[in-house]
């Protein structure tokens, strides 16, 4: 048993108690609130084309999506507290913390996919022959400001050029210090090349949901493109600090703090502004 | 500026493509120097194939109503208002039209009329 009821490191369990919660109960259930209020207030009788599936099915879903992450906060509590009672160490705590990062991402991605089926579903249910177009060409910067993406360009370059200084210098004596680092770099790299690809197709590839108003599309196109540019920062200025910490031998508490802070906001900034205003006149039966 | 196709009407959809942007053209929507969207993005939002648009952009190229700058992209044509009122499609019909008509008073019918112009189609 330890000696006192706080944990050594307190920080740590802090924000893991915050990332169950934020992640887990407060996200979801606001996800849920606004779905359920959009199938409250466009019934399937005015907009059918909202409704590739019948409501029930879709009431189903919003239960699921909602039900999930609230077993996974429940689990997390169960982690937490847990770790609390055993004061785990701070490496177990940072393990944890990732490894739980990974957990909840389940009913995230859960999600995408629903989405993606539905919007599917859409188009193939789509009998209109009539088709729109905005005559205008679509580039990055129309989305996200230069200096952003110059900003995560350089960050990037710089991010690179520090590891690769460190190692071929050899300012680090014990391989194990290269685990997290490298696991970033590669987290990094995947963030990028997925979300090079996720950028270039959500700019030129085909219209996710056939009927959606051209404004709420680019407005859908913004908020991906600004999440992606802003996550690649954050992840390089992420990777940096890790390198620098490592470099002179300071504290690695800070790993998991960071990481769950970003993982919350990133997961934040997608929720929250899935609220916004669009246009559901389009998702009304055409008249013929 | 939007632009609309029907897939259910029987004018083709690189006409449709044609005749609107020689419209925004001539209605002063689109000026010379406008950027155009590339074949690959056009082609995705209307939900059409990307031959359907090449094909419309290289017939508009043709008429000079826009120009590809290598890989800068397409843009409307400096003197695009001017060759946006030559219809050629029309001229063509007007002079097949009167051929047509020069044939059947000549005493050919129709289906002879068919042949032979699939076979100086075929030579030339």
């Amino acid at each position: 048993m330890p000696d006192s009821l706080i944990p050594d490191n307190l920080p740590v369990f802090l924000i893991f108690l915050s990332q169950i919660l934020v992640v887990s109960v407060y996200l979801p259930l606001r996800r849920y609130k606004l779905r359920w209020e959009i199938f409250e207030t466009h019934p399937v009788s005015e907009y059918p084309r909202y409704y590739p599936q019948t409501i029930e099915f879709e009431r189903r879903r919003l239960t699921i999506g909602r039900n999930l992450p609230l077993f996974i906060a429940l689990v997390g509590l169960g982690f937490f507290c847990l770790a609390w009672v055993s004061n785990y160490s701070q490496v177990t705590m940072t393990r944890v913390v990732l490894l739980f990062c990974m957990v909840q991402i389940v009913p995230v991605a859960m999600w995408e996919i629903w989405d993606a089926q539905r919007a599917h579903q859409m188009r193939a249910k789509d009998q209109s022959t009539t088709r729109k177009a905005e005559l205008r060409v679509r580039h990055l910067s129309d989305f996200v400001s230069p200096l952003s993406i110059t900003v995560a360009i350089v960050m990037y370059v710089f991010a690179t050029f520090a590891m690769g200084y460190i190692y071929l210098n050899d300012l680090w004596s014990s391989d194990v210090r290269w685990k997290l680092p490298a696991l970033l770099f590669v987290n990094a790299l995947m963030v990028l090349g997925f979300g090079g690809l996720g950028v270039f197709h959500k700019l030129y590839g085909k219209r996710i949901d056939p009927y959606m108003a051209n404004l709420d599309r680019m407005q859908r196109i913004a908020k991906g493109i600004k999440i992606l540019a802003y996550m690649s920062i954050v992840y390089s200025f992420f990777i940096l600090v890790l390198l620098s910490m490592q470099t002179f031998d300071l504290v690695l508490e800070l790993n998991a703090i960071v990481t769950s802070i970003f993982y919350q906001a990133i997961l934040a900034y997608g929720v929250l502004h899935a609220g916004e205003k669009r246009d559901f006149e389009v998702y009304r039966e055409a008249v013929h | 500026m939007e632009i609309a196709i029907d897939t259910g009407v029987s004018e083709p959809v690189f006409a449709q493509l044609i005749s609107q942007v020689k419209g925004a053209v001539l209605s002063g929507e689109l000026e010379a120097g406008f950027a155009l969207p590339s074949i690959r993005q056009l082609a995705n939002d209307l939900r059409v194939n990307h031959n359907t648009v090449a094909k419309a952009y290289r017939l508009l190229e043709r008429d000079s109503v826009i120009e590809t700058r290598g890989h800068r992209g397409t843009y409307i044509h400096p003197d695009a208002k001017s060759n946006s009122v030559v219809d050629l499609s029309k001229k063509a019909a007007d002079v097949l039209g009167s051929s047509v008509s020069t044939l059947r008073d000549s005493g050919l019918t129709d289906s002879e009329i068919r042949i032979a112009f699939t076979t100086v189609m075929k030579e030339r």
